[in-house]
C-alpha cells in the first residue's frame, strides 16, 4: 500500500477539506478558549485547594492549546482576523452553550472537565499521524497535557459519586446537560467534510467513530460510578454545523 | 542537539538567556532544538515545557535581543515547536545539577 499523500499547507487540500479542517480547528480553539475560562473562574472556588491550583493550571494548558491552534489557522486566509487574536474577546464564539455562563457548581465542572473535554482530547488524539503536517506536529504535546485533564476528571467523578445517592444524582443531572451537545458536537454522521478528512487520513475516524470511541471510554467510567444516563435521540434540530453549538430554545 | 558548524557562538549566546521561571539558561533546559544561520539572518527552533508558558513572549523577546547583540546577526527568526515534546531528558547534565540545587529533581 503507498503512503499517503501529506500536507504542507492550506493550499494543497481540496476546496472541502480545507473548508472541513477550518471548521474543526476553530471549533476546538474556541471551544478551548472558552473552556479555559470556565476553568479559570473556579481557581479560587474549588472544594480544595489543590483543585483550585489544578483548575488554574487547566486553564493554562487549555488557553496553550487556543494559541497553538490559532497559529494554525492564520495560515488560512478564509477565518477573519479577529478570531485567531487571541488577546481580543468576541461576543461570539464557536463553543458549545453550556460553556456560555460559568459553571454553577463544582459538580457542572466535573462533568464538564471529564465529558467536554474528554471529547476534544478524543477528536484530538484522532490527529494523531495527521496527514496534515502542521496540525500532526503540535498534536503529542496535547495529548501529554490533556491526560492529567481527564485523570483530574475521572478521580472527581468517583470521588463525588461516591460521596452519596444525592450526589449522584445530581451528577445524572449534569452529565443530561452537557453529554448530547457534547455527542452532537463530533458531527453528523454524514457530514461530507469530516468524512473528506477521514479519507485524507487528516483525522482518523469520522464523526460517527468519534463518538463510539468516546462513549466506549465514558459510559465504563460513569456506570463504574454509579452513575446512570441513558443516551437518547441527539438533539439535531437545533445543531448548527457550523458553530457545533446546540442552540437552546429562548 | 546538534550544533551546526558557524553556529557555536550562538548556542553560547543563548546559554546567557535564563528561562524566567529556574535561573537555568534555555539551552541547558534543552528547549532549543536546532540554530541554523545563512549569512546574517539566523533560525532558531524552541519549544517550550507547556503550551500554556505564560512567559512565552518574555523569553522569545529575550532570545530575540541577545541573538541580535551578536556582531554577525542582521535577523533573528523563531520557530516555535512542538514535536518532539519536550522532556526533562533534554536538559543537560549541567541543567539537572542547577535544578538539584534549586530542589528540584529531575
Amino acid at each position: 500500500m503507498s503512503e499517503p499523500r501529506r500536507f504542507q499547507s492550506p493550499d494543497e487540500l481540496d476546496a472541502d477539506a480545507r473548508q472541513a479542517l477550518v471548521n474543526l480547528l476553530w471549533a476546538i480553539a474556541d471551544s478551548k478558549v472558552v473552556l479555559g475560562r470556565r476553568y479559570a473562574e473556579w481557581a479560587n472556588r474549588a472544594p480544595v485547594l489543590e483543585s483550585g491550583v489544578a483548575a488554574a493550571a487547566m486553564s493554562q494548558a487549555e488557553l496553550g492549546h487556543t494559541r497553538a491552534l490559532y497559529m494554525l489557522l492564520r495560515a488560512f486566509p478564509e477565518v477573519p482576523a479577529d478570531v485567531t487574536d487571541e488577546e481580543q474577546f468576541r461576543d461570539h464564539y464557536n463553543a458549545p452553550s453550556f460553556l456560555d455562563e460559568f459553571l454553577p457548581t463544582w459538580v457542572d465542572f466535573v462533568v464538564v472537565n471529564l465529558i467536554f473535554d474528554g471529547a476534544l482530547t478524543e477528536v484530538i488524539r484522532a490527529m494523531r499521524g495527521s496527514t496534515y503536517e502542521p496540525l500532526a506536529q503540535r498534536i503529542d504535546k496535547m495529548l501529554e497535557e490533556e491526560r492529567f485533564h481527564q485523570m483530574h476528571g475521572r478521580d472527581w467523578l468517583r470521588r463525588l459519586a461516591g460521596q452519596s445517592e444525592e450526589a449522584r444524582a445530581e451528577l445524572e443531572e449534569a452529565v443530561r446537560r452537557v453529554l448530547p451537545e457534547t455527542l452532537c458536537w463530533f458531527g453528523p454522521d454524514d457530514d461530507q467534510g469530516a468524512l473528506a478528512l477521514k479519507r485524507l487520513g487528516i483525522v482518523d475516524a469520522t464523526p460517527a467513530e468519534l463518538r463510539e470511541r468516546f462513549l466506549g471510554w465514558l459510559m465504563p467510567l460513569l456506570g463504574q460510578a454509579g452513575v446512570h444516563v441513558a443516551v437518547g435521540a441527539l438533539p439535531w434540530e437545533q445543531y448548527d454545523p457550523v458553530t457545533r453549538r446546540v442552540e437552546q430554545a429562548a | 542537539m546538534t550544533v551546526r558548524e558557524g553556529t557555536e557562538h550562538l548556542w553560547s549566546a543563548l546559554k546567557e538567556v535564563n528561562d524566567p521561571e529556574f535561573p537555568i539558561s534555555l539551552v541547558d533546559m534543552g528547549l532549543v532544538y536546532d540554530i541554523r544561520r545563512e549569512g546574517g539572518r539566523v533560525e532558531v527552533d524552541l519549544t517550550f515545557t507547556a503550551m500554556g508558558c505564560p512567559a512565552m513572549e518574555f523569553i522569545l523577546e529575550d532570545v530575540r535581543e541577545r541573538l541580535l547583540q551578536e556582531p554577525d546577526v542582521d535577523e533573528v527568526h523563531i520557530n516555535i515547536v512542538w514535536s518532539p515534546p519536550w522532556t526533562a531528558d533534554r536538559m543537560t547534565e549541567e541543567g539537572r545539577e542547577q535544578m538539584r540545587m534549586w530542589g528540584v529533581v529531575v
